[in-house]
C-alpha cells in the first residue's frame, strides 16, 4: 500500500473519531464550558482609544519625558571636559602652536633666566 | 448568526452608541466560542491527558482571546485562538515536566524492572465514560497524539481534525508551508507507526 493513500485513509478514519468525540460531552463539562464562555465574554471591553491609554499611564509617560530630557542634557557635559577646573589643560589641549614652538621657549628659558618671568620674581 | 455579520451589523449602523457595539461584539465573540468550545476542549484534553486541565486551559485562552484581542477583526480570531489554546497547552506541560508529575507517574514499584515508557503507552486512563464514547480505537488514537512533539500534533489537529486548509494552518502555526507539510507528514508516519497497520 503507498504510504500517501495509507495516510490518507488514517486521517479520515482519524478525524471521524475525533468528530465523533466532540459532541460526547458530559453536562457537567458542558456547563463548565459556557460559564467560562460567559465570562469571556462579559469580560470584552471596548477598544481603547490612545487618549485612555495615555490617561491611565501618564506617570510612566512622564518619567519617561524626565529622564530623556535628563538624559539628554547630562550626558554632553559629561563628556566636555570642564573649562573652570582644568582651564590650562583645556587651553593647551586646544592650542596646538604652543607644542610646535615648544622647544624654542624652553631654550629661550634656559638661555636667558634673567628674562624669565619666574625668576624676576 | 456567525461572529462576522454580528459585527457587520453593527458597523452599518453608525448611529448607534459604543455600547450597541460592545454588545455586537459580545454576541460574535459568543457566537465565535461556542462553535469552537468543544473541540478547543477535546484538543486540550488530548494534549494534556487531563480533562480537568483541559477545562483550565480552555477558559483561561477564552479570556485571554476576549481581552486582548476582542476588538480585533473576527476573521482573525480563529487562528489567534489556535495559538493561544497552543500556548496554553505547552506551557502545561512544561510545567508538568517542572513539577514531576510525569515522573511520579512513571516511577515503576518495587522490584518492579518494567520499562517505563510501557506505562507511559498504557498511562491515558480513559475512564468508563471514555471507554463508552470512542472504543478502544479513539483511546488508542488519543495515547499517540499525545506522544506527538508539539509542532507535528498541532499539524494534525489543524490540517487533519479541523480540515483548514495549508494556508490557515501556515497563520495558525506561524511557520512555513513546507513546515507545515513536514510536520504533517511525520504526524501521520508516527501515527501509523503507533496504532499498527490494522488499526481501527
Amino acid at each position: 500500500m503507498k504510504p500517501d493513500h495509507d495516510h490518507d485513509q488514517l486521517a479520515q478514519t482519524a478525524r471521524r473519531l475525533l468528530l465523533d468525540s466532540e459532541h460526547a460531552l458530559d453536562t457537567l463539562s458542558a456547563a463548565r464550558l459556557s460559564a467560562a464562555r460567559r465570562r469571556a465574554v462579559d469580560g470584552l471591553t471596548p477598544a481603547t482609544r490612545w487618549w485612555h491609554a495615555v490617561g491611565r499611564r501618564w506617570p510612566a509617560l512622564a518619567g519617561a519625558v524626565t529622564a530623556a530630557v535628563l538624559i539628554a542634557v547630562l550626558v554632553p557635559r559629561a563628556g566636555r571636559p570642564s573649562l573652570d577646573a582644568n582651564a590650562l589643560d583645556y587651553a593647551t589641549a586646544r592650542d596646538a602652536a604652543i607644542y610646535e614652538d615648544l622647544e624654542f621657549y624652553l631654550w629661550a628659558d634656559e638661555l636667558d633666566p634673567a628674562g624669565s618671568p619666574h625668576s624676576a620674581s | 448568526m456567525p461572529a462576522q455579520q454580528a459585527v457587520g451589523v453593527a458597523a452599518a449602523e453608525p448611529g448607534r452608541g459604543c455600547t450597541a457595539r460592545v454588545q455586537a461584539r459580545q454576541v460574535a465573540l459568543d457566537t465565535f466560542l461556542a462553535a469552537v468550545e468543544r473541540r478547543a476542549l477535546r484538543v486540550a484534553e488530548i494534549a494534556v491527558g487531563s480533562r480537568a486541565d483541559a477545562l483550565d486551559i480552555v477558559q483561561d485562552a477564552m479570556l485571554s482571546l476576549a481581552r486582548n484581542y476582542g476588538h480585533h477583526d473576527p476573521a482573525q480570531w480563529p487562528p489567534l485562538f489556535h495559538r493561544i489554546l497552543e500556548h496554553r497547552i505547552q506551557d502545561c506541560r512544561r510545567g508538568r515536566l517542572r513539577n514531576g508529575r510525569y515522573f511520579a507517574d512513571l516511577r515503576p514499584a518495587d522490584g518492579d524492572d518494567a520499562d517505563p515508557l510501557d506505562n507511559l503507552a498504557s498511562d491515558p486512563a480513559p475512564g468508563p465514560d471514555r471507554q463508552a464514547q470512542g472504543g478502544e480505537a479513539l483511546v488508542r488514537l488519543e495515547v499517540a497524539l499525545r506522544a506527538l512533539p508539539d509542532r507535528q500534533r498541532e499539524a494534525f489537529t489543524l490540517r487533519v481534525w479541523q480540515d483548514i486548509d495549508v494556508a490557515g494552518t501556515v497563520r495558525a502555526m506561524g511557520v512555513s508551508e513546507g513546515s507545515v507539510k513536514t510536520h504533517l507528514f511525520r504526524a501521520l508516519a508516527a501515527l501509523r507507526s503507533a496504532l499498527g497497520e490494522h488499526w481501527p
